[in-house]
């Protein structure tokens, strides 16, 4: 709930500028399309392509998720420090999404972001998170490479992921 | 004979006037008639009667009759001079007896009697009709007739009458052409008076026609319009239009007016000024001193001459001028004086040649020195050219290389003047974007976002959607399963088909189960039945059995009744004897009693007074019959009784009447 999470999208996918936007809430959700070159996974290089779903935080669009939640790889979670309410709202997500789904804590990241002119001490996530990788987001000065740098890593950790999934698959069927 | 062509021209009338000779030629042949072929030599008029006849035959029906009696003498006497009639009336014979005159000698002979019958004719009766009676058979008759019409130029003899006739005419003709022309000149008047008043009317009619001109103009227009299907609204618009251009060109015309009064302002205020400027300098000599004014007096002076002079001098050259016109006309029109001027100037320019030439001898000396000089000369222009032809190369040069460049610069100024204007075009269009972007942005921002918003709801819609599917989607099954379904169904589509078959197959088959079972059961009552029956004789059997079973008690017992049945035939038999002999004594007695009968001759008479009686038995029926019919129809009691009784009822029913029926 407007803790940023579509001007971060837009910054990856550097789509439009960040900041020059109109704050406006997502109704439901909107997908981005973009290409991260020279990734590397598994010690190889190559160009992936990423398919970031902007979700609502609001939850009035829970009747969509289902239909978001199918396929999904991996979840980045966005929260906003300075809210306390926001713990909670992350821990149902939580569980909507990445218990509920399967997924692990691999496939999964929390971006607390820092709102340009915000200022606050992170808030203590629920036990959940205790294996999820959390990392500080701001899009200011030298904040911005380190977020790429972040979600560069998670993306990259994810394919891992999906690339030992299809493996134990192939071996499965093998057997 | 003379007159005859005079009369003919003179009086066209009298050809009118013909037909009446020729009836009067009609009462001649009575005449002839009376005098028949004696008094009468010349058969011609006869002919002519004849001819008339021919034409008037209803008319003298008996004619042909009278004709055959003068023939006889005709042919005695004048048959030669009846020259041309045998071709049209006469008979062969009458003809082939003429052969030998033939035709040019009847001729001469009817030409010369003629004459003579006509004279005697004409002064028997009127002066022309008589010729023309003659005449006119002529004309109509074939050849003959041809031949006494060409003799009218023989009409030679000019004599005083002749000339009288002549003159007369010409004189009436002359009288009638006074006549038309006053006639004529009259109208003429009439027609110039009346010409005033129609040029009038023209005028009018003039005017009225632009009038008129102009409205089918109109309705023109207005048939154009309306077949061009246009608006009554585009009409109006142009009417609003012309209108206004009207108004304009009203304004533009006052606005000229207005103009021209104001130069005509100026040009008078110019005026006065000049007269005023005029008047200064006027005043300005008055003011003068008497050195300065001398001088100017006498300037003036000199000024008037010098324009008279000036005028005068401007006449002379045009009097020159014209003179010089009128000399070059005059040239133009004769060669010679061309020729004589083209001499003029070769004789000018000859001569002034010989005087060149004539300088140039003067100025020779001796032939050395002429040599010398000229190879001077020679030298001289030689160096001249060389250093012209250096000079002129250099030029030449120069000049090509500042062509070049001024090539170069053209070329350059080109380019960067398409570069720059490029780029400024360039430029002006951005900039008119950005302009019209500003300007619409507020609209278009607004307008993307309800665009956006729209999706968005679209995008929530089918998540939504999308999701509560999912909900269904895990129960639904594979792809596979789905295919192994589909198969199942159709199996057991199959499956059901064929046992609907077999369903009717059976339905068939137990309706023919249930009428044979219904014929079954009719079957068991009848068996059934039967089984009473034959219980029952079983019963009886086992009756007749335990009888039958006794032999010896059957036997006796049926020795008995024949025994029995015997001893009453025995008896039987005696009585049948005893009784056949009693009706044979009765018979006997009958056939004696009968024959008694028949003997007796009062039985004879019974028979026929029964026979009688019986007869008359039935007639007095019979009678008694018709009786009671005739009294039943004459019976009128009971109709008696019942106008009785109704009589009655009327009277009780109307009281008064009854009472006085009673009395």
């Amino acid at each position: 709930m407007q803790c940023g999470k579509s001007t971060l999208s837009n910054f990856l996918s550097e789509s439009g500028e960040v900041g020059g936007m109109i704050d406006r809430p997502t109704k439901g959700c909107r997908i981005v399309e973009f290409e991260i070159p020279n990734l590397t996974v598994n010690g190889m290089t190559k160009k992936v392509e990423v398919e970031l779903w902007d979700v609502s935080g609001d939850m009035k669009y829970e009747s969509c998720w289902p239909g978001i939640q199918r396929g999904s790889n991996g979840v980045l979670f966005v929260y906003n420090p300075g809210r306390d309410d926001h713990a909670r709202i992350l821990d149902h997500f939580y569980t909507q999404f990445v218990e509920q789904q399967g997924l692990r804590e691999t496939q999964c990241i929390v971006f607390c972001h820092y709102k340009p002119g915000t200022n606050g001490k992170r808030a203590k996530l629920s036990s959940s998170f205790n294996q999820v990788l959390t990392v500080d987001s701001q899009l200011e000065e030298d904040g911005v490479s380190t977020v790429r740098r972040d979600f560069n890593d998670f993306v990259a950790s994810v394919l891992t992921h999906m690339s030992a999934v299809v493996e134990m698959q192939e071996n499965s069927i093998l057997m | 004979m003379d007159e005859v062509p005079v009369n003919r021209t003179e009086i066209g009338g009298l050809f009118d006037h013909r037909p009446v000779t020729a009836a009067g030629s009609i009462d001649r042949p009575g005449t002839r008639g009376s005098v028949g072929g004696a008094a009468r030599p010349s058969s011609r008029p006869a002919g002519a009667t004849d001819r008339t006849e021919m034409r008037q035959m209803s008319s003298y029906g008996d004619r042909p009759s009278t004709r055959q009696a003068i023939t006889p003498q005709a042919d005695g006497s004048s048959r030669p001079t009846t020259s041309g009639r045998p071709v049209t009336a006469r008979p062969v014979s009458a003809a082939l007896r003429n052969a030998p005159g033939t035709a040019s000698r009847l001729l001469s002979t009817a030409s010369l009697q003629r004459p003579g019958t006509r004279t005697g004719v004409a002064t028997g009766i009127g002066f022309n009709t008589p010729i023309n009676v003659v005449d006119r058979p002529i004309t109509q008759q074939g050849l003959s007739g041809m031949k006494t019409s060409s003799r009218g130029p023989q009409r030679q003899v000019q004599d005083k009458s002749y000339f009288l006739g002549l003159l007369r005419t010409k004189m009436s003709e002359v009288v009638n052409e006074v006549g038309r022309l006053t006639t004529e000149m009259e109208s003429m008047k009439q027609e110039q008076s009346t010409f005033l008043t129609y040029d009038k009317r023209v005028k009018e009619m003039a005017q009225e026609l632009t009038e008129l001109q102009g409205t089918l103009a109109d309705y023109n227009l207005m048939v154009d319009l309306l077949n061009t299907d246009t608006e009554k609204g585009e009409v109006d618009a142009e009417t609003r239009e012309v209108a206004e251009e009207n108004k304009q060109d009203e304004q533009e015309l006052d606005a000229l007016f207005s103009r021209k009064q104001h130069l005509q302002a100026t040009a008078v205020q110019l005026e006065t000024e000049i007269q005023e400027e005029r008047h200064m300098g006027e005043s300005m000599v008055a003011g003068m001193e008497p050195n300065l004014r001398q001088r100017y007096v006498e300037l003036q002076s000199q000024n008037t001459s010098l324009l008279q002079h000036l005028d005068h001098n401007q006449h002379e050259i045009d009097t020159i001028d014209t003179r010089v016109a009128t000399l070059e006309d005059e040239l133009a029109t004769s060669k010679v004086k061309q020729e004589a001027v083209g001499l003029y100037e070769r004789l000018q320019e000859l001569e002034e040649k010989r005087t060149e030439i004539q300088a140039e001898n003067h100025k020779r000396g001796t032939p050395k020195e002429e040599r010398e000089r000229l190879l001077l000369q020679v030298k001289e222009d030689n160096a001249e050219i060389a250093t012209m032809d250096r000079q002129v190369s250099e030029v030449q040069e120069q000049m090509r290389q500042l062509t070049d460049e001024l090539h170069q610069l053209d070329q350059e100024l080109e380019e960067n003047q398409s570069e720059r204007s490029q780029k400024y075009r360039e430029l002006r269009k951005r900039e008119e974007t950005i302009d019209q972007f500003l300007a619409g942005f507020e609209v278009t921002q607004a307008e993307e976002l309800s665009r956006l918003d729209i999706m968005e709801e679209n995008n929530v819609d089918i998540l939504e959607k999308l999701s509560t599917h999912l909900a269904h989607f895990k129960h639904l099954p594979s792809t596979n399963e789905f295919d192994v379904m589909r198969s199942d169904l159709a199996f057991k589509e199959g499956e059901l088909e064929k046992s609907k078959f077999t369903e009717q197959g059976l339905k068939n088959q137990n309706l023919n189960l249930q009428s044979n079972l219904q014929k079954i059961e009719a079957l068991e009552s009848k068996v059934q039945k039967e089984l009473v029956e034959l219980k029952e004789r079983l019963a009886t059997m086992d009756e007749e059995m335990v009888e039958f079973s006794d032999v010896a008690g059957l036997r006796a017992r049926a020795e008995d009744r024949r025994r029995q049945l015997a001893a009453d035939r025995e008896q039987l038999e005696a009585r049948m004897v005893a009784a056949s002999l009693n009706i044979k004594e009765g018979k006997a007695a009958v056939a004696s009693l009968k024959s008694q009968l028949q003997e007796n001759e009062t039985h004879a008479q019974l028979a026929a007074l029964e026979k009688k009686w019986a007869h008359l038995e039935q007639t007095n029926f019979t009678l008694r019959e018709v009786v009671a019919q005739r009294k039943a129809e004459s019976n009128y009691l009971p109709t008696k009784v019942v106008t009785r009784a109704s009589r009655k009822l009327n009277q009780a029913k109307n009281y008064k009447p009854a009472r006085s029926s009673s009395d």
